[in-house]
């Protein structure tokens, strides 16, 4: 149940280099559109060749220049679930899944004609296809073209499965219903599985792990849990959705300034020398309290006496006021500025009678020292 | 009208069994040859793509005469290799109906070549993908896949490949000749019946043509158009 893949590929300017390797399971693949991660799926299943490098999967080598093998992608059995998902578009939804099973032998005995219908109409049934055997794709909806696809690509049985942006072409209300069938899908199948996608959510839902590649490299690998927690990489802190990103100063052993919002912070874990940004997701705001009038702000930045006023000096407290604001079907998203930055900040909140403020308003917040997350 | 019935009465056929058995052979000698150059040419790499694609297309492009001018360089009797051929095999091009075929097939040929490399081009090369992944050989992906989804385009081609071959007149005349019941084709017998001013039979020729030609065409748009059904919105 093993991948391991090393490879590099140029084309033109541009240079995927890509190590990569997972035992089993479900990973993620994160990246923007054209960062290579495509290519990266289509030279594991053999329709692109790399310049150099290895692919071995499961103990078979697929790839390897050195030892000058290249497997077809006729012999890697290697499962690969298009964006378009590549329908045979003059066969109906039985021929598309018999498709592969029939080029399995070069003549089909009686025996064989049934054990191939036999298998379709597994198939059938695992990805709910009843009673569109004999449509077309044309005829079929978003959805049914997907799960089509599945029962095609499964019913070869694959050592391996890689789904590239499987959902992207669906309606946003299909979206949800394909992901659920497909977690069980996901689940039920025993090899390695790589999902290729530039939505993070998509990702977070269906994989156990995650990488996220960024021109051509990958830049983190990780538990998909802790790749979102902390990311490490600033290009890895945006792909993952994190909407604030300032650069960063180490101050202190434990002081970290950030100019562009004008906020010193104390993050939980040590700071690195080469820390060059600093990251705090829209969500992880804590709404302190609101603050009475522009001179109750001023009093609290001026004296240090009151007991009530202290709580902005205390460690990770600050004030900020509200730029701008922008109202989503649940959310707010508020634009903040603290009176030394330069740059608002987002900070979103959902929608109830305390959570909703008018521009202008100055706010105090808190960030919990464990939710700053530091990238170099 | 009496003149026409008479003519008619008396009209010698053979000019449209010979064209008749002329194009279709030509048809399915240019469909052939036409598929399959077109997907040898679909995997070569664009220069070499576009030299071929431009010897290939010459037939289209040069006026009928000089392709028969070129069909005599190679078939003459007086010629190397024709008269090679016909030394050991017997084997006459010149003047007889093989020269009909040879000279439809040359002329009608880029017309097939050109419409099968279009609609394979628009054929999504991810469904070849698909087929590689699932294991499937390359010849069924192209007889199974390609082909099919490509129809249309074939099919208009091959539309395109039999009214031209058809009404062949420039090359077939220098290389076949217009030997009446031999290599006398439709469009052989309405110049030359012209030549002798006589405006009733080639009338009756012309109208013979064109109906022909319609008819064949129309019915081909109509399965073409019902193959589209499936494939239209790719």
């Amino acid at each position: 149940m093993a991948l391991e893949v090393h490879i590099i590929k140029k084309l033109g300017n541009f240079t995927l280099k890509a190590d990569f390797t997972s035992n089993g399971g479900c990973s993620g693949i994160l990246g923007e559109s054209g960062c290579g991660k495509s290519m990266f799926l289509k030279c594991i299943a053999g329709i692109e060749t790399p310049d150099s490098g290895s692919i071995v999967l499961d103990g078979n080598i697929l790839f390897d220049s050195e030892k000058k093998i290249n497997l077809p992608p006729q012999k890697r059995n290697v499962g690969y679930l298009f964006q378009n998902y590549a329908l045979f578009p003059t066969m109906t939804v039985a021929e598309n899944i018999a498709a592969g099973l029939k080029a399995k032998k070069k003549f089909l005995s009686a025996k064989d004609k049934e054990s191939i219908q036999k298998t379709v109409q597994q198939q059938i049934e695992r990805c709910r296809l009843q009673g569109l055997e004999n449509h077309y794709p044309s005829q079929l909806s978003g959805g049914q073209q997907q799960r089509t696809a599945l029962a095609r690509m499964l019913a070869v049985n694959p050592s391996m499965i890689m789904l590239d942006e499987p959902f992207s072409a669906l309606d946003s209300h299909l979206k949800d219903a394909m992901q659920q069938e497909m977690q069980e899908i996901i689940s039920n199948f025993p090899g390695n599985i790589l999902i290729v996608s530039h939505s993070r959510d998509e990702l977070y839902r269906l994989c156990d792990t995650l990488s996220v590649m960024s021109a051509g490299i990958f830049i983190r690998n990780g538990n998909i849990k802790e790749v979102f927690q902390n990311p490490v990489k600033t290009q890895a802190a945006i792909l993952t959705g994190c909407k604030n990103i300032s650069t960063a100063v180490k101050c202190g052993e434990n002081m970290l300034f950030l100019p562009e919002w004008g906020l010193t912070l104390t993050p939980a874990a040590p700071i690195p020398d080469s820390i060059t940004h600093a990251g705090i997701r829209a969500h992880y705001f804590h709404f302190v309290r609101k603050m009475i009038s522009p001179s109750d702000v001023e009093s609290t930045v001026l004296s240090d006496s009151g007991t009530d006023n202290m709580s902005y000096k205390n460690i990770n407290h600050f004030q900020a006021q509200i730029v701008s604001l922008d109202e989503r079907p649940f959310e707010f998203d508020y634009y903040l500025k603290t009176d030394e930055g330069t740059k608002t900040f987002v900070w979103k909140v959902h929608k109830s009678a305390d959570s909703a403020f008018k521009q202008g308003d100055w706010l105090e917040f808190f960030i919990a020292a464990d939710d700053i997350m530091m990238l170099v | 009208m009496d003149e026409i019935l008479i003519t008619l009465s008396k009209l010698d056929w053979s000019p449209l069994f010979i064209s008749l058995k002329t194009g279709i052979v030509a048809t399915i000698i240019s469909f052939l040859l036409g598929i399959f150059v077109a997907a040898k040419v679909l995997h070569a790499s664009p220069k070499v793509r576009a030299i071929v694609d431009g010897f290939l297309t010459l037939p289209m492009i040069l006026p009928p005469t000089v392709a028969g001018f070129f069909l005599l360089l190679i078939f003459s009797l007086r010629r190397p290799f024709g008269s090679f051929l016909y030394e050991n095999f017997d084997f006459k091009v010149v003047q007889t109906w093989i020269g009909c075929i040879i000279a439809a097939t040359v002329i009608s040929f880029p017309l097939m070549y050109r419409n099968a490399r279009a609609a394979f081009e628009q054929v999504d090369i991810n469904l070849l993908y698909a087929g590689r992944t699932l294991g499937m050989s390359e010849f069924t992906i192209f007889w199974k896949v390609v082909l099919p989804a490509s129809g249309p385009g074939v099919a208009s081609g091959t539309i395109l490949t039999f009214a031209r071959a058809l009404g062949e007149y420039g090359a077939t005349s220098m290389l076949a000749g217009n030997i009446p019941g031999k290599t006398a084709t439709i469009s052989q017998r309405i110049a030359m019946v012209i030549q002798d001013g006589d405006y009733t039979t080639a009338g009756i020729w012309v109208t013979i043509i064109v109906v022909i030609s319609f008819v064949i065409i129309v019915t081909m748009n109509l399965l073409s158009g019902r193959g589209k059904h499936h494939t239209q919105t790719w």
